[in-house]
C-alpha cells in the first residue's frame, strides 16, 4: 500500500527522486574517463536538477505541475536491451539509460495513480507521469536524431 | 596650382586647389568607393555613396562633387561616414534584382564556380573545366559519382524542366583527364617552412592536404586504414566509386608533395599530444566511422554485423561468408550500398527492413531505385525488436510501425503498434542504422556532448589553437561534399595561423540572389525551351548485379555538351568585377535591412554584343552620361523621374533597333553588370567565349 496521504507528501516523494537522478547522474559523470560523456552526464543531471526546482516551486505554490495533452510515446526505450551504467559507458550507453530511467519514473507514477482514491492524489500522479513522458520523449528524440538517423 | 592644405581622417594634408575631396583622398591612400564618378566623366553626385563628414557641415557631402578648402577638416572613414555607406548599399540592395553568383553555386558547400565549368564543358573546354572545379574540390571524380548534388537542387532549369546533371558533368572531365594523362598536378605556392599532420585520408584530410600544399605547405597524412578515401574506399561499393578513381585522386597529392602514412591509429601509434609537438599545425579529419548498434536483444549472435563493418570488409577483398537470406536494417545509403553489396556477393534474397515509410528514407532516391531493380526487397514501417538463434539460421522479430505526429523538422515519427510482432528467419542481419563519431582516439580538443569534436564552422579551429577539425568528426555523419569543403576551409585557416595572420578562414563575397526557385519570375525561364536531361549510360539491372562492374558508364563527349548546353547561365557576368558586390562585402550591406518593391526583370538581349539587364541597374548614370559627353550619340537615356526613374535604350526600343557602332561600349560604363558584353571573359559563357584557342 502507499503512504501518500497527502499533496505535499507525494511532492517531496517525487522531489526526492529527482535528487536521486540528479546523484546518478553526476556520480556517474566522476566516474567516467571520457571528458565529453562528463559533460553529457552533468547535463542529463542539470536537467533533473531542473525538474526536481520545478516540483520544488510546485510545492511552495509558485507554479503548479503542468498539465496538458498526451506526449507522444515514441517508445524506443521499450525495445532497446538494458545498459549496466559504468565508467565505460558511450553516449549511446548513456542516453539508453537516461531513456529508460524516465520510462521507469512515468511506469511508476502511473502506478501509483491507480493506488490512491483521492481524486486530487489521482489527478497529480497523473502529471507526474505526464511530467516524466516529456523526459522520456526529450531523450527519445535525441537518440532518434543521433543513433538511428538511418533507421 | 597652389597648394590647399587641410586635415584629412586626423592628419595634415595637401591637396592641389580645385582637387575634389575623392582625389585628395584617393592620392592620400584612402579609398572612397562610388558608382557615379569617373574621371573621364563630369562630376554627378547621385549614388552618394562617396558621401564624407567635413566639420562644420551638418550633413555629409558627396566627395566626389566638393572641392578641398584650406583648412577643411574631412573624415572619410569614421562610424558615421561608413553608417551612410551602408545605408545607402542597403537601398540600392533592395531593388536591385539578380544573382552575383548562379544558385547551383551558392547550394554547393565546396563552392565551386559550377556555371563555369559547364559551359567550359558545353564550348569542349574540358581541361578548363576540371582546373574549375579542383579550384575548390580535388576529388571530382569521386564526388562526380558519389555526391548528393545538393547543387542540383538549387539549378533553375527544374523550373523549365529538370535541373541540369551538374554532377555526373563534373565526372566527364575527370574522366578524361583519366583517358588522356592529363597532369594536373596544380602550381604550388613556395614553401613558407611549415609542415602540418592531417588525420584522415578521408575527403576531409585529402581536401586540407591538397590546398595546404597548394599554400607551400608540407603535410604528412594519416591514416588507420591501409589505403586512402576513408568512407568513399570503405563505406561506397566499387561499383559506384572504382578504387582506381580514388588512386588517382590521391595520386595528384602525393604528387603535390603530401607525405602518406597509412595502418597509422590515432590515439594508439600517434597521439595529438605527440602531432602538436612535432608539427606546427594538426587537420582532424577523423569521420565518423562507428557504426551505431541497434542495441537489440541478439545483436551480438553470429551472423549480425553492421553496414560499415560489412562494406569496409568486402573494400579490403576480405572473403566473407554471404547467407542465402539477409535483412539490411536500415534506410540510409550505406543499407542500400549492404543490399546491393550482398546481391553482388551471391544473397539470394535481400530485404531492406526500415522503422518509417519509403518517402522518409534518407538514402538517395535514385540509389534506393537501383537497389529495387537488382532486387532488392523492402520491407517498411517495421522496426527489429528481437534476434535469436535458431539452428544455424536467425530469427528477427520485429514490429509494425504507424506514423504518429510530425517531429521539429515535419516528418511524421514511426510509434510501433502493440501486438503487431511477426518474426522472419534469415541467414544474416545487417544493421546500418546510422554513424558516429569515435572521439576516444582524440584527447584535449573540446568535444560536443553527443563526442563530434568542436571547431570554428568558418575556419575549423578548436579550442586548441593549432589544432583545426572538418568533416564527419565536426558535424557527425554528413555528405562528403561537405567533409571536402571543411577541409579547404582549413587549410586557408591553417595557412593564416602559420604565417600569423587573423585566422578568418576562406573570404566569402557578398551574394546577392533573386531568391527560392518560387521567387523566380518567369521571364527569367521563358527563353528556354523543354530540352530533356541526358541520361547517363548504366549497366543493365540483371547484368549489373551479378558484379562489381561501375553501373554508371559515364557521358559520352556529345552527350556531356548537350546536356552542358542546358545550363542557363544564371549568376552575373560582373559577378568578379563589380563595384556593387565589391562595396556591399567591404561595408557589410544587406538587401533585407530594407523591404519594399523590387524592380522588374527585364532582360533585353537582342543586340549581338550587348545584354541589358535593366533589374540590375543601379541609377549611376554613367552611361547616360557616355553617351552625352564621349560617344555623342544618344543610346540610352534616363527615362521616368525619382524613384521611377529608369535608364532605358532610345525611345525604350530594344538595343538591337539601336543604330548606333558606340553600343557595345557603354558595357564599360557601367559599373554593376547591368551591361554586359555577351563575350565578357568569365567562364560563364556558352556562346563565343575564348574563340582563338583551340579546344581540347
Amino acid at each position: 500500500m502507499n503512504t501518500f496521504g497527502t499533496v505535499d507528501a507525494v511532492l517531496d516523494f517525487a522531489i526526492e527522486r529527482e535528487q536521486e537522478a540528479v546523484d546518478f547522474y553526476e556520480g556517474l559523470a566522476v566516474r567516467t574517463e571520457n571528458e565529453s560523456l562528463k559533460k553529457t552526464l552533468n547535463a542529463f543531471a542539470g536537467v533533473e536538477m531542473g525538474h526536481k526546482e520545478k516540483l520544488i516551486a510546485a510545492k511552495a505554490g509558485q507554479s503548479q505541475v503542468t498539465e496538458g495533452g498526451d506526449v507522444v510515446n515514441l517508445k524506443i526505450g521499450d525495445y532497446l536491451v538494458d545498459v549496466v551504467p559504468g565508467p565505460e559507458m558511450t553516449f549511446q550507453d548513456a542516453l539508453i539509460v537516461a531513456i529508460k530511467r524516465e520510462k521507469a519514473a512515468m511506469d511508476l507514477y502511473t502506478d501509483l495513480e491507480a493506488t490512491v482514491s483521492d481524486p486530487s492524489l489521482q489527478a497529480l500522479f497523473k502529471k507526474l507521469a505526464r511530467e516524466e513522458s516529456t523526459h522520456k520523449l526529450s531523450f527519445e528524440t535525441a537518440y532518434e536524431k543521433h543513433f538511428l538517423a538511418d533507421n | 596650382m597652389s597648394a590647399v592644405q587641410f586635415t584629412l581622417n586626423g592628419a595634415p594634408c595637401t591637396a592641389a586647389r580645385g582637387d575634389t575631396i575623392l582625389d585628395a583622398a584617393k592620392a592620400a591612400g584612402f579609398f572612397i568607393p562610388t558608382f557615379c564618378h569617373r574621371d573621364d566623366l563630369k562630376p554627378f553626385a547621385s549614388c552618394f555613396v562617396c558621401a564624407v563628414e567635413v566639420e562644420g557641415r551638418r550633413t555629409l557631402v558627396p566627395s566626389c562633387s566638393t572641392e578641398v578648402t584650406e583648412g577643411m577638416v574631412v573624415n572619410t572613414e569614421n562610424e558615421r561616414v561608413k553608417r551612410a555607406r551602408k545605408t545607402c548599399l542597403d537601398l540600392l540592395l533592395s531593388d536591385h534584382v539578380g544573382d552575383c553568383l548562379g544558385p547551383c553555386m551558392t547550394s554547393c558547400p565546396a563552392g565551386i564556380d559550377i556555371p563555369g565549368f559547364v559551359n567550359h564543358i558545353a564550348n569542349g573546354r574540358h581541361r578548363d573545366a576540371l582546373e574549375l572545379i579542383v579550384n575548390n574540390m580535388p576529388l571530382a571524380g569521386c564526388l562526380g559519382r558519389v555526391c548528393t548534388r545538393p547543387c542540383e537542387e538549387g539549378c533553375r532549369r527544374q523550373l523549365v524542366e529538370k535541373p541540369v546533371a551538374i554532377c555526373q558533368l563534373k565526372r566527364f572531365p575527370a574522366d578524361r583527364a583519366a583517358e588522356e594523362g592529363w597532369d594536373m598536378v596544380p602550381s604550388q605556392l613556395p614553401s613558407i617552412g611549415k609542415k602540418v599532420a592531417v588525420v584522415g585520408a578521408g575527403p576531409s584530410g585529402l581536401s586540407a592536404a591538397y590546398y595546404l600544399r597548394m599554400f607551400g605547405i608540407d603535410c604528412t597524412v594519416f591514416d588507420a586504414h591501409e589505403a586512402p578515401g576513408g568512407m568513399i574506399r570503405y563505406g561506397i561499393p566499387s561499383y559506384r566509386l572504382p578504387r582506381s578513381v580514388i588512386d588517382r585522386e590521391v595520386a595528384v597529392i602525393e604528387a603535390m608533395g603530401a607525405e602518406f602514412r597509412y595502418s597509422t591509429k590515432l590515439g594508439s601509434d600517434i597521439t595529438l599530444e605527440q602531432l602538436r609537438e612535432e608539427y606546427d599545425a594538426v587537420f582532424l579529419g577523423l569521420g565518423a566511422q562507428k557504426a551505431s548498434g541497434m542495441r537489440t536483444p541478439g545483436e551480438e549472435l553470429p551472423g549480425v554485423r553492421s553496414g560499415i563493418e560489412f562494406l569496409g570488409a568486402v573494400s579490403r577483398d576480405e572473403t566473407l561468408p554471404i547467407g542465402r537470406e539477409i535483412i539490411v536494417v536500415g534506410g540510409g545509403n550505406t543499407a542500400i550500398d549492404a543490399s546491393r553489396t550482398a546481391l553482388r556477393l551471391g544473397a539470394e534474397s535481400v530485404t531492406i527492413l526500415y522503422r518509417r515509410a519509403r518517402e522518409q528514407m534518407p538514402a538517395w532516391d535514385e540509389e534506393i531505385e537501383d537497389a529495387l531493380d537488382e532486387g532488392v526487397k523492402l520491407e517498411t514501417l517495421a522496426a527489429p525488436v528481437k534476434i535469436e538463434s535458431v539452428g544455424d539460421r536467425l530469427s528477427l522479430t520485429c514490429i509494425r510501425m504507424e506514423l504518429g505526429a510530425p517531429d521539429e523538422s515535419g516528418r511524421r515519427r514511426p510509434v510501433p503498434v502493440e501486438g503487431s510482432e511477426f518474426s522472419m528467419e534469415v541467414d544474416e542481419i545487417i544493421a546500418a542504422i546510422g554513424q558516429n563519431v569515435d572521439s576516444s582516439m582524440v584527447s584535449g580538443v573540446d568535444l560536443t556532448s553527443w563526442g563530434s569534436i568542436k571547431a570554428d564552422e568558418v575556419t575549423g579551429q578548436t579550442l586548441l589553437a593549432n589544432v583545426f577539425a572538418g568533416g564527419d568528426c565536426v558535424t557527425g555523419a554528413d555528405i562528403a561534399v561537405n567533409a571536402v569543403a571543411a577541409g579547404r576551409r582549413a587549410a586557408f585557416a591553417i595557412h593564416q595561423y602559420l604565417l600569423g595572420e587573423p585566422v578568418v578562414g576562406d573570404p566569402r563575397g557578398y551574394v546577392h540572389s533573386m531568391g527560392a526557385l518560387d521567387a523566380i519570375p518567369e521571364e527569367v525561364t521563358a527563353p528556354f525551351e523543354k530540352t530533356e536531361r541526358v541520361s547517363m549510360p548504366r549497366l543493365e539491372a540483371k547484368t549489373r548485379a551479378s558484379g562489381f562492374d561501375e553501373v554508371e558508364t559515364g557521358f559520352t563527349e556529345e552527350q556531356a555538351r548537350a546536356e552542358a548546353a542546358r545550363c542557363m547561365e544564371c549568376g552575373c557576368r560582373d559577378a568578379h568585377e563589380c563595384a556593387l558586390r565589391d562595396f556591399a562585402t567591404r561595408f557589410d550591406a544587406s538587401a533585407s535591412r530594407f523591404a519594399g518593391d523590387k524592380r522588374v526583370y527585364h532582360r533585353d538581349d537582342s543586340h549581338p554584343e550587348l545584354v541589358y539587364e535593366e533589374h540590375k541597374c543601379i541609377q549611376c548614370g554613367c552611361c547616360v552620361r557616355a553617351c552625352d559627353e564621349l560617344l555623342q550619340s544618344p543610346c540610352v537615356g534616363f527615362a521616368g523621374r525619382g524613384f521611377d526613374a529608369r535608364v532605358k535604350p532610345a525611345l525604350d526600343r530594344r538595343l538591337a533597333l539601336i543604330n548606333s557602332n558606340e553600343l557595345s561600349k557603354l558595357a564599360s560604363f557601367c559599373p554593376v553588370g547591368a551591361l554586359t558584353l555577351k563575350n565578357d571573359a568569365v567562364a560563364t559563357l556558352k556562346p563565343g567565349g575564348f574563340p582563338d584557342e583551340e579546344e581540347n
